[in-house]
């Protein structure tokens, strides 16, 4: 069987004699597939027949074609490639054309006294949803685009937000079963080109046999699969990809996913969002700057409390103490014990949330959240501050404006916790170091991940923990190693010239 | 993206800052003001000045060969065998500093928050994070210094406080009253509060492009680290009086633990939280110093492995040293063998390159 089909794949469509031996022979690469079907049509020049698979194709579409075809212009090489049509040669093997017709184009052939004629005709069957706002990922202000499972829809939201012609779009192809097709986009003369060819390159090293959804395409090119942070963003929206490529950075979609993974990338972008840009810059700075608060609440609150709790209740000032003293005293277990318990039920609940239709999530979350957490410390298994502690990490990890990093600041609080509760501020402080050294020495697409603190960059702290005005910010960013630096030239010089 | 192991200027700085600021902070002006009294900063100025001289010495070194790193340069200079045996008795140096660096430590963390844990637990803690970022190059570890000295400005703006509170200047004066001969005297602790300059020499070779420039930035570490224990000694003497002053092993922290906030009562906790992060870095240059120098022995490309050899062998010799009186005296040889090797053996070296220039143009000549 491997033998046959291996011989049969590299059979060229020259050496068939006959327009039934071609069918068995292409039926037959397909596996004998039976949505795998032949069209005999008649046309002046000969024999000709189209094949395709019928679960793939247009089929009103193929109609219309086809009787163009037939009726106005068969005159051969007068039809050029367009996107209709596309000219096989003869030469080819029975393996191109397999793939073709996996891809959704109808192949169609001429046999006469010249020989063989192929041409490839493209009417893909496509159903998709239609562009709605992600909910992951909503703005109160800007647009209220989003991708869908349509690379072509995609990349044309895409070049309509930036009518550029340095704006590059690259087809690659990978998953030897799945051949789905992924693309590339970056602008020119922005992106840096070394950091195209590198990310082509862990492109297309991928040897899996499928390819499935972005995500999973993300681990086979990421730089260190072992860290807990994202070293792609991902996003869903239209106008964060465009800036995004304006900064020099390049995106990856692929078909069927309507995630782009964005890359080189920093840790600050996952706290960046587009709101920012679309209020006033105080408004956006603040929540900027709340954002990474927030991260600092979530990774280190619990750990600071079972610390404090454990080791340094001394650190309380007397007012404080002395209730936190009378809530903790009652309660049976270590500080550990009772985090983890709470952490794990409002872990429990967020999943359960999660699939279950709306009005059950919203019962569960009441139920969960309220009736749960009075009960517990009713029945003096955890005392209150826990409840304010533990209930404060879990509003602050979901302020993070990026889906992965969220996870990833939930799961970060559980060593500190650990780390707390053997050897309170010291095992902070230690635990700090690790995560510290982790993020400097980590990169995204070989750029630095901490870029503008590690290595220190003044001028793009300018969009970081604070975001200045917009007409301020003349200089990319160095994260993407862009080409040209410069983004813009100063665009308020009226400002100057009215004062004089 | 900058090439594999090659750091800028302000990274050289931060390095070497990095490398000064360790555990002395915390001991350094009671230390001085045993012997210098109240003058104990004028001590330090001095010892800032002589060290900056001794950098001037580094300079030339590394301007003159500007390809090579130091031990290089030793072995063009002594031949092979000798630079060899140099190179080993640098890395016992090296490995001696983290001994009494992990010791020195210990002593903090048991006598201010973890009276009972044992030393060995203590001590692994600390290494962990060392190790992980000894491995890396020497880009990241300056990449690392330099986001970590955002915790300097901390601790002195926390120190501010004194001058806020009670500050008794008239503790400082007379100027000078304590004698030149103390004033001497107090030197040779000072610059031993100082060492980690030696850094500038060891990682001034990685810095390539504009080498002239870069260094004199990057001279400017120690400069600033000598005015900073020049400010933590001025603060630490106008809040105590000196015969306080020299009970008080740890200074910073008692002025930190008297400080008072609505939120947070103990803020000598929280330093010392930050402090531990920055002896941390100290220790881990001279755990890659050290791994580089064992490489280099080995004839080994990669320090990788070298660092888990060394840190095996530092954790073991940091056990033997077991009463504080021990580890005083283990601290005292310390004082008198770095001046040797941080500043008579490349003074030597630098003559000696001197002399033979001079000898090979006059041979040609």
């Amino acid at each position: 069987m491997d033998k046959d089909k291996r011989i049969n794949q590299d059979k060229k469509i020259i050496e068939m004699v006959s327009i039934p031996e071609l069918f068995k022979e292409v039926s037959f690469f397909l596996g004998n597939t039976q949505d795998f079907i032949k069209r005999d049509i008649s046309v002046d020049e000969g024999e000709a027949f189209c094949m395709y698979i019928e679960t793939l194709v247009d089929r009103e579409r193929l109609e219309e074609l086809l009787e163009w075809f037939q009726r106005s212009m068969w005159e051969v090489g007068e039809v050029a490639t367009t996107s209709d049509f596309q000219i096989i040669k003869a030469d080819s093997s029975i393996n191109d054309i397999g793939l073709r017709i996996v891809k959704g184009e109808a192949v169609l052939w001429i046999l006469n006294d010249n020989g063989w004629t192929g041409f490839s005709l493209i009417c893909p069957l496509n159903r998709f949803r239609a562009i709605e706002e992600p909910k992951n990922e909503q703005v109160v202000r800007g647009s209220h685009a989003g991708f869908n499972e349509s690379v072509l829809t995609n990349i044309n939201q895409i070049r309509s937000k930036m009518r550029s012609k340095n704006l590059v779009v690259r087809y690659l192809t990978i998953g030897k079963e799945t051949n789905s097709t992924c693309v590339l986009i970056y602008l020119d003369n922005i992106a840096n080109q070394m950091v195209v060819e590198e990310y082509i390159m862990r492109v297309q090293a991928i040897d899996s046999d499928m390819a499935f959804s972005i995500g999973y395409i993300e681990e086979f090119i990421e730089d260190n699969s072992w860290s807990p942070f994202p070293q792609f963003l991902n996003t869903e929206r239209p106008d964060r990809v465009a800036a995004n490529l304006a900064e020099g950075r390049i995106a990856l979609m692929m078909e069927g996913s309507p995630t782009a993974l964005i890359g080189p990338v920093n840790f600050f972008a996952f706290y960046q969002s587009p709101d920012d840009y679309n209020g006033r810059f105080l408004v956006g700075t603040f929540y900027r700057l709340l954002r990474i608060l927030s991260f600092v609440i979530a990774v280190f609150l619990p750990a600071l409390y079972i610390a404090v709790i454990g080791f340094h209740f001394e650190i309380l000032p007397d007012d404080l103490a002395l209730p936190a003293r009378r809530a903790v005293e009652g309660v049976p277990y270590r500080p550990i014990v009772e985090a983890l318990l709470l952490e794990l039920t409002i872990e429990l609940i967020r999943e359960a949330g999660i699939r279950l239709p709306n009005p059950i999530g919203q019962t569960i979350g009441i139920v969960g959240g309220l009736v749960i957490g009075d009960a517990v410390v009713n029945a003096g298994l955890i005392s209150n501050l826990m409840i304010i502690v533990v209930a404060l990490t879990a509003i602050s990890s979901f302020v993070v404006p990026s889906v992965e990093m969220n996870t990833t600041v939930r799961i970060l609080r559980f060593p500190f916790m650990l780390l707390a509760s053997g050897f309170g501020f010291y095992g902070i402080a230690i635990g700090l170091m690790l995560l510290t050294i982790h993020l400097v020495k980590l990169e995204s697409l070989r750029s630095p991940y901490l870029t503008p603190l590690a290595p220190f960059h003044i001028s793009s702290l300018k969009d970081m923990f604070i975001r200045m005005p917009s007409w301020l910010q003349n200089k990319r960013p160095p994260g993407a190693s862009p080409i040209d630096k410069k983004r813009q030239g100063d665009s308020r010089w009226w400002k100057n010239e009215r004062e004089k | 993206m900058n090439a594999k192991n090659e750091i800028t200027g302000w990274q050289l700085f931060f390095i070497i800052v990095q490398t000064q600021i360790g555990i002395a902070i915390l001991a350094m002006p009671t230390d001085i003001s045993k012997v210098a009294k109240h003058d104990a900063w004028i001590s330090m100025l001095l010892a800032g000045l002589l060290i900056q001289l001794v950098l001037l010495t580094y300079f030339f070194l590394l301007m003159k060969y500007p390809e090579n790193t130091y031990f290089d340069m030793i072995e063009k200079c002594l031949g092979k065998f000798i630079g060899r045996t140099i190179a080993v008795l640098y890395l016992a140096y090296f490995m001696y500093v983290m001994v009494i660096s992990l010791n020195g430590f210990e002593q903090v963390i048991t006598s201010w928050i973890f009276e009972e844990t044992p030393k060995w637990v203590v001590l692994l803690l600390y290494i962990i994070p060392a190790v992980y970022l000894a491995r890396e190059s020497v880009v990241i570890l300056a990449r690392f210094k330099m986001l970590i000295s955002f915790l300097i400005p901390v601790l002195v703006f926390s120190l501010f406080w004194v001058y806020l509170s009670n500050p008794q200047y008239l503790y400082l004066f007379p100027i000078g009253g304590t004698g030149t001969d103390s004033i001497i005297k107090g030197v040779q602790p000072a610059i031993f509060a100082l060492i980690g300059f030696e850094a500038f020499l060891f990682f001034g070779s990685y810095v390539k492009r504009d080498k002239a420039k870069n260094l004199k930035i990057a001279s400017f570490g120690t400069l600033f680290v000598t005015v900073f224990y020049i400010f933590v000694i001025v603060t630490t003497q106008i809040f105590f009086y000196v015969d306080e002053m020299i009970i008080v092993p740890y200074p910073v922290l008692y002025i930190m633990k008297a400080l008072e906030f609505t939120v947070v009562q103990r803020i000598d906790l929280i330093f010392l939280t930050i402090w531990m992060m920055i002896a941390c870095s100290s220790f881990t240059s001279y755990l890659f110093l050290g791994a580089n120098t064992l490489g280099r022995v080995f004839n080994q490309e990669k320090h990788t492995k070298m660092v888990y050899l060394i840190i095996i062998i530092v954790y073991g010799i940091s056990f033997f040293p077991e009463t504080e009186t021990e580890v005083a005296e283990w601290t005292d040889l310390l004082m008198k063998i770095s001046i040797l090797f941080s500043i008579a053996i490349p003074f030597v070296i630098l003559l000696i390159s001197l002399f033979k220039k001079k000898n090979r143009k006059e041979q040609s000549a």
